[in-house]
């Protein structure tokens, strides 16, 4: 049985390498979506899709991957992207305003929410990606990341480190906002 | 007539300025005298190759790289799909990585380019891409003289 169940995951592993990686074309892409998704209806659906930390894979180029994030379907991803940028938006409009940063100014529209701390702490852009259903932030402090959807726990991870969207954003607006913040109160926050 | 009304609004909206507001001169320069474009050997055991990005996500880059004996980086050359600032990113890449050894290109880090090319905050991520691109083609180029070393044994 045990046995069994290696050879249908070597079988399923090779099938998704094929479909998913590479760099593959768009079209390549997409049907590597819909495979994965037939797939993740078995049970052993969790299994087969943390391959991509597969130390095969990484050798291939040894890079960053930008388009794996195939477990999460297009609307789970819109709705939670939404709500985590919202929610984002709400809090820190509400830490902006509270503080004395005179020239600081959050906005946010269709995806994309600036947050402009003023000339000394930089502007920090946080968007939706939905080719690659990511959230991109990019800080003037830390510089660009991007962020995946852990649709089981809801948060945003950042793959390579393991640090969550609010993780980060925790430790450098703590350093902004002399009162002190607290992220976990966003809707899709793990800290 | 409302032809001509539009056309006098649109003018009236001083498209230089418009222009000066999206990129910065260096990036433009980039853009427009992209330098090393082209291709390598992918065969040839001394060139690195790093295809980064997919084509789904609006950015690919191509950046190949040519050791020498020595170490040292001979010649680079990169194709690149994508913005402006990817295109600038990987034509600026591919002009520093040129004369630097390998260990010296691996240093090279995003903050540098979109430091020269003044990327504003949403296209850092482009910069990221062109390191990423460097770190694969000098990976890809130390998995060749690997594999080439084991042969020779």
């Amino acid at each position: 049985m045990h046995l069994l169940r290696n050879i249908l995951l070597g079988r399923q592993y090779n099938k998704f390498v094929r479909n998913n990686y590479g760099l593959c074309s768009g079209r390549r892409h997409f049907s590597g979506i819909n495979k994965v998704s037939s797939i993740s209806s078995s049970p052993m659906a969790t299994e087969v899709l943390f391959i991509p930390k597969s130390p095969k894979i990484n050798s291939i180029t040894d890079t960053r991957f930008y388009c794996v994030t195939v477990e999460v379907d297009p609307n789970t991803f819109e709705k939670a992207c939404e709500e985590t940028l919202e929610s984002l938006t709400d809090y820190f409009e509400e830490i902006v305003e509270q503080s004395n940063l005179n020239d600081a100014d959050v906005s946010y529209s269709s995806g994309v929410l600036t947050v402009n701390l003023g000339r000394e702490h930089g502007i920090y852009v946080i968007n939706r990606q939905s080719p690659n259903k990511q959230i991109w932030l990019s800080s003037p402090v830390s510089g660009p990341k991007r962020f995946d959807l852990i649709a089981e726990d809801d948060y945003w991870v950042y793959k390579h480190s393991g640090e969550t969207l609010h993780q980060l954003l925790q430790m450098e607006m703590s350093k902004v906002f002399a009162n002190g913040v607290d992220f976990s109160i966003c809707t899709y926050s793990k800290l | 007539m409302a032809l001509n009304a539009t056309s006098k609004l649109l003018r009236s909206a001083s498209p230089i300025k418009l222009l000066t507001a999206s990129y910065h001169p260096n990036v433009i320069d980039h853009y427009e005298n992209p330098r090393n474009v082209g291709s390598l050997d992918k065969k040839d055991d001394n060139v690195g190759t790093g295809l980064v990005g997919a084509p789904a996500c609006g950015d690919v880059m191509k950046l190949q790289i040519k050791v020498d004996d020595n170490g040292k980086i001979i010649d680079a050359k990169f194709k690149t799909f994508g913005c402006g600032s990817a295109i600038a990113s990987s034509s600026l890449a591919t002009e520093w990585v040129k004369g630097k050894t390998v260990d010296q290109a691996l240093k090279l880090k995003n903050t540098d380019i979109a430091k020269e090319l003044s990327l504003p905050p949403v296209k850092l991520h482009c910069s990221m891409l062109a390191e990423d691109a460097i770190k694969a083609a000098l990976s890809d180029y130390r998995i060749k003289q690997k594999n080439k070393d084991k042969t020779a044994e």
